[in-house]
């Protein structure tokens, strides 16, 4: 089977569930603005790895990404680590990234039985995952490849209906926290290239706070969420 | 003995489906040595020391876990867990105490005795670099840890001594970068006014051309 079928499949798996959606890229369009034979070591010197698993995925088993015909692309299924991205020569970053907690089998639950079969998605699994799309964002930009500015556009799709839990036992649970709409959460936003240099950390915060709004969570502990941040990019525990 | 903490988010993703990587390294469950001679003749914990100072020079740091095991060559890596005996000679600040010597500048990191499906696992959570790359200082005549020497983790995965040219570039590359950005930052906090200026948008042609690579997939 070729990769392009291959890919369609794990697509078509990706979106069968819940899923992020992520698309970074210049404001500009210019066909030509990476040459082929870098791309590669520009998603592998952006990666983020702070949790065992790059993002995004750059080797596994498969082998490292693939050309095609104007850029390079990357599949993985492994365990609940769904994931398919595209970086072109224009620098259009795109990812789609299931979610992980859809995708857990019942012994990942541990002590989160009671949330077996519910569709449900974790306070820091998304702080981690934003925190870690804007870092990348930010190492890709750090390659002076989107000139002054850039889009950064995420959208998190089948929230209808899905809980936000605190996936931790220390932490004071969150009860009621449901989302009640049937549209993606959409976050886009036009950043100048040094604004997102010096201040990643806090768009990530600033799209965190406006997803878990959906969830009517809006007394969000901030300092305690900034912290939680920091010791992640910082590799603490 | 180090106080046992319950495994959070990151650590039980990484013991859930173990598997090593540029920022992970498994051990199996060794004696930590009583005093700091006896490091001298012990290879596993001159490799923890070594894994420690090699994660220090990468962007992301990275975490040694002690108490995993590989069931056969090549094999899937088994959370056994620290034997009992092993678990109670890892004193915090005494290890702290002995490893930090050996980097210069000190390297970053901290040591836990994480719990997880019923077992212990000690933790070593080391950070990157803040300014400076951490040089290997060998005062005690370990055997295996050079003197005056940039370790890192590679992709491979595995820490090793820098030989390769463009393995210290990379050193020295994330060394400017890392400072490049605390300028830009304290710049950004002098000239605020620069968040101010808004950000061109796209225009409708060219996010339609944007739209067009991806077409196949959306």
């Amino acid at each position: 089977m070729s990769p392009a079928n291959n890919r369609d499949q794990i697509i078509d798996k990706i979106k069968s569930k819940g899923y992020w959606e992520i698309n970074i890229r210049p404001v500009v369009y210019n066909e030509q603005r990476v040459e082929k034979r870098s791309l590669r070591e520009l998603v592998r010197s952006s990666k983020v790895e702070l949790r065992g698993w790059d993002y995004p995925p750059f080797r596994d088993s498969g082998g490292e990404p693939y050309p095609i015909q104007n850029g390079i692309e990357k599949f993985i299924d492994w365990s609940n680590n769904i994931e398919f991205w595209r970086m072109t020569q224009s620098a259009n970053y795109y990812h789609l990234l299931a979610i992980e907690e859809d995708w857990m089998e019942p012994a990942g639950l541990k002590y989160m039985h009671h949330l077996k079969n519910q569709k449900w998605i974790g306070v820091l699994g998304a702080l981690y995952t934003v925190t870690e799309i804007f870092e990348f964002a930010k190492r890709l930009a750090s390659h002076n490849i989107f000139d002054d500015s850039m889009t950064v556009d995420i959208k998190l799709h089948d929230l209808q209906d899905r809980k936000l839990i605190v996936e931790s036992f220390d932490r004071v649970p969150l009860y009621d926290k449901v989302a009640k709409i049937s549209e993606p959460w959409g976050f886009n936003k036009e950043i100048l290239v040094a604004d997102l240099l010096s201040k990643s950390a806090q768009f990530a915060l600033d799209a965190f706070a406006d997803l878990v709004f959906l969830f009517d969570w809006v007394n969000i502990p901030i300092d305690s969420i900034k912290n939680d941040q920091q010791k992640f990019l910082q590799g603490r525990i | 003995m180090i106080n046992p903490t319950k495994a959070d988010k990151i650590i039980s993703g990484i013991l859930e489906s173990p598997n090593e990587s540029k920022t992970i390294e498994f051990k199996p469950s060794i004696p930590w040595p009583s005093k700091i001679d006896q490091i001298q003749n012990n290879d596993k914990a001159q490799e923890i020391i070594m894994g420690i100072l090699g994660m220090s020079n990468i962007r992301d740091g990275g975490k040694i876990i002690l108490g995993i095991e590989k069931n056969a060559p090549g094999g899937k890596y088994i959370r056994k867990g620290m034997k009992k005996i092993d678990l109670k000679t890892y004193d915090q600040d005494l290890i702290f105490d002995y490893i930090r010597n050996f980097g210069e500048p000190e390297p970053k990191f901290q040591i836990l005795n994480v719990e997880y499906d019923d077992k212990n696992f000690i933790v070593f959570a080391v950070q990157s670099f803040v300014i400076a790359p951490v040089i290997s200082k060998n005062n005690k005549n370990l055997k295996k840890v050079h003197n005056a020497t940039f370790y890192l983790r590679t992709d491979k995965p595995e820490t090793k001594k820098v030989t390769d040219p463009s393995e210290m570039r990379e050193i020295i590359d994330l060394a400017i970068e890392k400072e490049i950005e605390l300028f830009s930052t304290r710049m950004q906090r002098i000239f605020q006014t620069l968040s101010h200026v808004p950000a061109p948008k796209s225009t409708r042609e060219e996010m339609n051309k944007f739209a067009e690579e991806l077409k196949d997939i959306l």
